[in-house]
């Protein structure tokens, strides 16, 4: 046998139960590092209701606390991005009314444009996030933007009562 | 004189080693430092140190003996568990790599409940007036719940 031959006898076996070791610890890593979708959900319903309760109460921080929470929270791969989107944005909306309520207009707004940036579909938490927008346009004055979030506001939600009512289905 | 007697076992072993340094010209582990460098003077001032030629010889042998031995060590084979472990170390490397590269499946979004015309109503309301921020609150509250549960019936509960 080539010594070539002799050393690959030698250091194959080696090599592969050294890779089997990696990979087993690449397999505990990412099951590790996988979260749960069954947590992401559950969690982000848990820190709903206990944001409705404290803006209720009129503790806004708490509630604030728990709105962040959900939008910061790592979404699952196994969470459909959709379903991801329409809890953020709702999370959003609250998080940026509670804002505006303590008058902190410029900090709501930011925080209705990253629920925005998520993306705008014909459903009622885009509709929510484009009326407070106008809202905060109006209480800086800027009618024309205000108007324009509202209009497009009111385009979505017409067209989710004319299917509500049983009109059309698109 | 030294009476044989009086010589421990550990000066007869120095003895011997630089008996076989002299001889051979290479040293043991018993050889002390300062034995070891009079060995290489009376060696050094007997032939320059220079190797006679039957010396090469048997070093060579020697060389050549241990050369021989190093060889099949490196030939031995590996044991059994190690090739099963290494074959199961690859099947793993290459399962794992066939989940990472495989394209990764987008989950459909779950079917969630419309919002009711009541609810709409509201929502269109508050748009023209402020007043009815309260009932949108209220409502928006228990439409939040329908979606939270469908998304539950989905995902699992806590």
């Amino acid at each position: 046998m080539s010594c070539l031959g002799r050393q690959a006898i030698t250091w194959l076996p080696r090599l592969s139960a050294r890779a089997t070791v990696l990979a087993l610890l690449c397999a505990g890593l990412a099951l590790g590092c996988t979260p749960d979708p069954d947590g992401y959900v559950a969690a982000s319903a848990e820190d709903s209701a206990a944001a409705d309760r404290a803006i209720e109460r009129g503790e806004h921080e708490p509630a604030i606390e728990r709105l962040r929470a959900i939008v910061e929270r790592e979404v699952p791969a196994s969470v459909a991005e959709e379903d991801a989107r329409v809890i953020r944005q709702d999370a959003y909306d609250r998080w940026a009314r509670v804002l505006m309520g303590r008058g902190e207009v410029d900090e709501a707004r930011r925080v209705v444009d990253r629920g925005l940036a998520l993306g705008e579909r014909e459903d009622l938490f885009t509709a929510n996030l484009l009326t407070t927008r106008g809202r905060l346009h109006e209480a800086r004055g800027r009618d024309r933007e205000a108007a324009r979030d509202y209009h497009r506001a009111l385009v979505i939600e017409e067209a989710l009562l004319e299917r509500a009512l049983g009109g059309s289905d698109e | 004189m030294i009476d044989d007697d009086d010589i421990d076992e550990h000066e007869l072993r120095e003895a011997e080693a630089l008996a076989r340094a002299l001889e051979r010209g290479s040293a043991t582990d018993e050889l002390p430092d300062d034995a070891l460098e009079a060995a290489a003077l009376i060696r050094y001032s007997r032939d320059g140190g220079a190797l006679a030629k039957g010396r090469e010889d048997v070093l060579l042998q020697d060389v050549l003996a241990a050369a021989d031995r190093v060889g099949r060590r490196e030939a031995r084979r590996a044991p059994g568990w190690r090739w099963l472990f290494g074959a199961l170390g690859l099947a793993a490397v290459t399962a794992l790599l066939f989940l990472i590269v495989r394209a990764p499946e987008i989950p459909a979004p779950t079917a969630l409940p419309a919002p009711g015309p009541r609810l709409l109503e509201i929502e269109l309301a508050r748009l023209e007036d402020a007043e009815a921020e309260p009932r949108f609150d209220s409502e928006m509250r228990a439409y939040r719940g329908e979606v939270y549960a469908a998304l539950e019936a989905r995902y699992g509960a806590r």
